[in-house]
């Protein structure tokens, strides 16, 4: 399996653990997955699509049927292999994301010190935390992390500077792969490298725990960022989602 | 058909879009700067933008679009071409 998917893969392990503990619906059809919370607008997606198997028409109509959720993941390959067909059902890319794994040979410890990192111990905590990431990924349900909360497979930290969270990360441990997931500084305190250092721990973090690879995905603006504290770049996949519904 | 009436042809296409009549935008206007500009709405939006001016954006241009000027951008340079 390549790293490319590999990353992705364990995205969707991600995806598929948070359903569990939160009781979404779990679509499983020839050609693709997906899952549809009720109560949240994250994680829903349709993934694991192969169009070799499923057409973006179909896709397209079970979406506008309500029998889907609106987002799909495609990887960069599949995009150019189906522009055509995607773009005449209606389907408008709306994030683009890199896959990323940690070079161990290029991993270095940050000497910037500036925020005191901390595992979320706490409800409270979680609930300050969710704010927080909510502020990089649009509102997210605080009830989606309470239910994986004490959960081996993941691990909430929040990085603070005067007593204020102003970071947060979370990992994901799955099949000893270590996914940085939900990794988001406050907007006012952006550009001051608090992003950076909290990742950095995270990545430390992983190995320390005995990961024998460490990912994670990123948007544009925070792709240069996680580059230089040791991740090589394998590949991107896109957001996608159905233009029709509305009308 | 200048920047200023493409601006302009844009702010009534995104106030048609989220069904509101004060939005105001700018070049630097981005999603996260208008209530309701939500993915959805992206989508719908650029959609609306591509039929209306009888023009058509490939897909990796439109994850370049992230601020209004971008697509100022875009949409003259397919005018243009016509």
């Amino acid at each position: 399996m390549s790293p490319q998917q590999h990353i992705i893969n364990h995205l969707f392990e991600f995806f598929e653990f948070i359903s569990k503990k939160n009781s979404a619906t779990h679509h499983k059809e020839k050609g693709f997955k997906g899952i549809s919370h009720l109560n949240s607008s994250w994680p829903n997606f349709i993934y694991n699509i192969d169009l070799n198997q499923i057409t973006t028409s179909d896709l397209a109509t079970k979406i506008t049927n309500k029998q889907l959720p609106q987002h799909l993941i495609l990887t960069a390959e599949q995009v150019d292999e189906h522009e055509n067909e995607l773009t005449t059902n209606g389907f408008t890319p709306i994030a683009e994301w890199s896959c990323l794994e940690l070079d161990k040979t290029e991993f270095k410890t940050t000497n910037n010190q500036q925020l005191t990192i901390k595992k979320i111990t706490s409800k409270e905590d979680l609930k300050d935390w969710t704010t927080v990431a909510s502020s990089g990924f649009g509102t997210l349900e605080n009830s989606i992390f309470e239910n994986c909360f004490n959960n081996k497979s993941v691990e909430f930290y929040g990085g603070y500077t005067n007593g204020k969270l102003v970071a947060t990360a979370l990992l994901f441990h799955h099949n000893n792969t270590t996914g940085i997931y939900h990794v988001v500084t406050l907007p006012e305190e952006r550009g001051k490298g608090f992003g950076s250092e909290l990742f950095t721990f995270c990545e430390h973090k992983a190995l320390k725990n005995g990961a024998d690879r460490v990912i994670a995905q990123s948007t544009t603006e925070g792709l240069n960022a996680w580059l230089n504290t040791g991740m090589k770049l394998y590949g991107n996949f896109y957001l996608f989602c159905l233009n029709k519904s509305k009308q | 058909m200048n920047r200023a009436q493409v601006l302009a042809e844009l702010t009534t296409l995104l106030n048609e879009v989220l069904e509101r009549t004060d939005i105001v935008i700018n070049e630097a206007t981005t999603a996260k700067d208008v209530d309701g500009w939500d993915s959805l709405n992206h989508a719908i939006f650029i959609g609306e933008i591509q039929k209306h001016f009888s023009v058509k954006f490939a897909l990796r241009e439109v994850i370049g679009l992230k601020q209004v000027g971008n697509i100022c951008d875009l949409v003259i340079e397919r005018i243009e071409n016509k």
